[in-house]
């Protein structure tokens, strides 16, 4: 198995039954598997860091239940881990909310939203994915039914309409009692002309049974969703921000500096391979060259390890060196985009105070004032 | 929230069906299992067989549950649903499992298998207390059926003191061809008119007899009873009413007071696998002042029922037979192949008579048995040979093997319900076809068949080229 093969391989989103077992392995039982399991392991392994806990802990407060906020919009660079962090999120929520919840509830739903080549939103399709990701089945099947002066009836016809299967997922919210819904690159969704219109529908689809909708994008759906933003109520946006890197001084890094640093250092510490480079001499180049991102440097990382591991005596050669980051042209789209949607999202979302440091600190002494 | 520290599966695994609980579980109102699994599949927008023949197998594989024959399952409103056959309780466990609802086996009688035999046990038509289900629409709830109206005993309504009414509807201005194909099954409303709590009966309310409001009571107590009759010893209510017997002027005294066959109540008390059926039992209690509930339960309380409370059971008139006739009789149904109900037809009796001899009856019952496995196989094989040809021929004219085709080929028509079609099927399936998903029907014809169409899908890659392969994609 060449080292792209076994890159795609470990690198595959769709969840794998090893895994749970994975997971609960330390470097040292990892080390004595083969190379696909090691690299599989290093793809799953999360590491905390300062602006994942600013985005768990800014989310936590938005989707507490006696929080008002009904829409939370998560945006960040293309591949700094949203999808990632959706299915921490889902993970977290579900074992948060399965200590109360009876078997057949379902606290969080998480629907992947791919692009499928269509000129225009396929609501069905769109409709069809949230009743599956509710666990509903045979939904090609269902058909609705009314009960009006006191006689049950049953609406036939073909396939049901567009408003029948949204009575479906009403339904499928309330008796699964769904408490956050979660729609990853809702790009695929925002990117008609109609996106208020689906804004507004995911929306009235939430009210109907107090759930909270996330959604997950990068920096494309940054505008409208501050559009919207402008006139919805009750909707917040969080950044998922990349650390700058800026210049780096040995002397004194900055927090952000510092951050990715231990990042790399815990990164080095799980290496899966047993020969472990150096990571730490080259951490300024890593960061450089992974633009921040804590996504992109695992990127990165996965695939200098999966080099390493197609290599005689797993040791890594000059070739390898040549190939595991991202090439230039690629990298520096990705930061125009990142700095673009940056520029975009400054003062729009969850957290930006229109005060100052030092305004809000005299404010918090007012306050206390006796 | 540390999503760093994410668990790496939640422990929380969401059952396939909606959790639902059974309409008044634990009380004497309880829904019954066939009632339950209606307003299961009303909940999930589908057709009740839909969801009971396909939804039920499709959860079932993907929760690794092994498939569970749903064959006839509405068969007598749903009857063998409710009693004490292994079918109620394996289905009713089964919905347990995908619904996560433990109470759902309370609504079938299946706990009380040890106690009672399924003799006269569950009505095969629908009844309902409208009054009861007026109540229901009162508070705002869709209206449901009771196990307590499906058991044969009970004719009325112990609430309102009034008959059960026969399910029947007598709006025939509603009953259009069009409201025909539009109806949806629920219990406690019309399935031909759709009319909610049944108002659509005409029948006149009428009032129940104290003997009629008795037996509703007591199996009203044994249904509240359930979860505790579950795990009771079914052999103690037999020490206990043996125990009684000896007291009160023995076993023979007590089948004269109700009414049943002496060697009946000896076999019952002797042997632990007899079991009374529940009208006899309500007429043990009539007689002798017993409790239903408490009797099954071997407590043995003596009470003073109303003076119309009595046994109701007719002795049976007993026709002698000559058991060297029956057995000759059952030795040559071993030798032609005869059924045992074509043997108990031409004696004119009946089959728990033909059981009395046996080692005859098991003979011919598992010699009729192997035959029917037999005839089923080789009617599978028949089946999967006929559609492994019409392959073969199909591909060989460079014609995909449709169901249309595989017709204009043979001059017989193929329907999707016809198991060579399911051979067809699952034969194109096994020759590449990827536009083709595997119809629910697979999952309940068994894993023989299907290797008889693995043998078979093998042979016809040996015999078929390339171009005629690419037929099947």
């Amino acid at each position: 198995m060449d080292s792209k093969e076994l890159l795609t391989q470990a690198t595959d989103p769709m969840p794998q039954c090893v895994d749970t077992h994975l997971r609960g392995l330390s470097r040292d039982k990892v080390l004595e598997l083969d190379s696909a399991t090691r690299l599989r392991w290093f793809f799953l392994l999360q590491t905390a860091h300062p602006e994942l806990e600013r985005v768990t802990s800014a989310l936590e407060e938005l989707l507490m239940p006696d929080n008002e906020t009904k829409i939370v919009s998560i945006i960040g660079m293309t591949g700094i881990g949203k999808t990632t962090l959706a299915h921490s999120l889902q993970r977290v929520l579900n074992a948060r909310f399965s200590a109360h919840a009876h078997a057949s509830e379902m606290p969080v739903v998480y629907v992947p939203s791919p692009a499928n080549g269509e000129k225009s939103l396929s609501w069905t399709g769109l409709y069809t994915r949230i009743l599956e990701a509710g666990r509903e089945t045979l939904i090609d099947k269902k058909r609705a039914q009314t009960v009006s002066g006191g006689v049950l009836q049953v609406i036939r016809g073909g396939r049901a309409t567009l408003t029948e299967l949204r009575n479906f997922i009403e339904h499928m919210l309330k008796i699964r009692n769904v408490q956050v819904l979660i729609i990853d690159e809702v790009l695929h969704l925002l990117r008609f002309e109609s996106y208020s219109a689906v804004m507004d529908t995911l929306k009235s689809l939430a009210d109907a049974h107090s759930t909270k909708l996330v959604l997950i994008g990068s920096y494309d759906i940054a505008e409208r969703m501050i559009e919207y933003g402008q006139v919805a109520r009750r909707g917040e946006i969080i950044h998922y921000r990349r650390y700058l890197p800026g210049v780096i001084n040995a002397a004194k890094l900055t927090d952000d500096q510092e951050a990715f640093r231990q990042q790399v250092a815990k990164f080095q510490a799980e290496w899966p391979c047993a020969w472990v480079p150096n990571l730490q001499n080259i951490w300024g180049d890593l960061m450089k060259h992974s633009l921040g991102s804590i996504g992109m440097l695992k990127t990165h990382l996965l695939r200098l390890s999966s080099l390493q591991m197609t290599s005689r005596g797993e040791q890594l050669t000059l070739r390898h060196i040549h190939h595991f980051l991202k090439p230039p042209k690629a990298a520096a789209k990705i930061l125009q985009e990142t700095l673009d949607g940056e520029a975009l999202l400054r003062g729009a979302c969850y957290g930006d105070s229109p005060l100052s440091d030092e305004e809000c600190v005299k404010m918090l002494d007012l306050l206390q004032a006796a | 929230m540390d999503l760093a520290a994410a668990p790496a599966k939640t422990s929380h695994r969401t059952t396939a069906f909606h959790g639902l609980m059974p309409q008044g579980a634990g009380t004497w109102q309880v829904e019954s299992l066939h009632s339950y699994i209606l307003a299961l599949a009303h909940s999930h927008f589908l057709s009740a067989n839909v969801f009971v023949r396909e939804g039920v197998a499709l959860a079932s594989a993907a929760d690794g549950l092994d498939a569970l024959p749903t064959w006839g399952w509405d068969k007598g409103a749903g009857s063998t649903l409710m009693g004490v056959s292994d079918l109620a309780g394996s289905l009713s466990r089964r919905f347990a499992a995908l619904t996560g609802r433990e109470e759902v086996p309370l609504t079938t009688l299946a706990g009380l298998n040890g106690h009672t035999c399924g003799q006269e046990l569950i009505h095969s038509r629908e009844r309902v207390c409208t009054k009861c289900l007026q109540e229901d629409l009162d508070r705002g709830q869709l209206p449901y059926s009771r196990l307590l109206w499906r058991v044969s005993a009970v004719t009325a309504c112990p609430l309102h003191r009034v008959r059960l009414k026969e399910a029947a509807c007598g709006n025939q201005a509603g009953r259009s061809r069009a409201s025909l194909f539009g109806r949806r099954r629920l219990s406690g409303s019309c399935g031909y008119c759709g009319s909610l709590g049944f108002q659509c009966i005409c029948a006149p309310e009428l009032p129940a007899t104290e003997h009629e409001v008795w037996v509703a009571q007591q199996v009203g107590t044994v249904i509240q009873a359930l979860p505790k009759l579950q795990q009771t010893n079914p052999l103690v209510m037999k020490d206990a009413v043996r125990a009684y017997c000896g007291r009160t002027n023995g076993s023979v005294k007590l089948s004269e007071r109700i009414g049943v066959p002496k060697s009946q109540v000896s076999r019952w008390l002797r042997r632990p696998e007899h079991r009374f059926s529940l009208p006899c039992l309500l007429d043990m209690c009539a007689s002798e002042g017993f409790e239903l509930a408490r009797l099954l339960m071997g407590d043995l309380v003596r009470t003073a029922w109303p003076s119309e409370v009595r046994p109701e059971r007719q002795r049976r008139q007993f026709k002698y037979h000559d058991h060297r006739v029956i057995e000759e009789a059952l030795q040559h149904a071993i030798d032609t192949g005869e059924s045992i109900s074509s043997v108990a037809d031409q004696l004119g009796i009946d089959v728990s008579t033909l059981a009395r001899h046996e080692t005859l009856y098991a003979r011919l019952r598992d010699r009729n048995q192997a035959l029917n496995r037999q005839l089923h196989a080789d009617s599978q094989r028949a089946a999967v040979a006929e559609a492994e040809q019409v392959v073969l021929a199909l591909s060989r004219q460079g014609q995909t093997p449709t169901l249309r085709n595989a017709s204009d080929t043979t001059g017989s028509r193929w329907y999707p319900s016809q198991l060579r079609a399911l051979a067809l099927h699952a034969l194109r399936m096994r020759m590449g076809a990827t536009n083709l998903r595997p119809l629910t029907k697979m999952f309940n014809v068994g894993p023989d068949f299907l290797r008889l169409v693995d043998d078979a899908a093998a042979r016809l890659l040996d015999l078929v080229d390339r171009k005629q392969l690419a037929l099947f994609a």
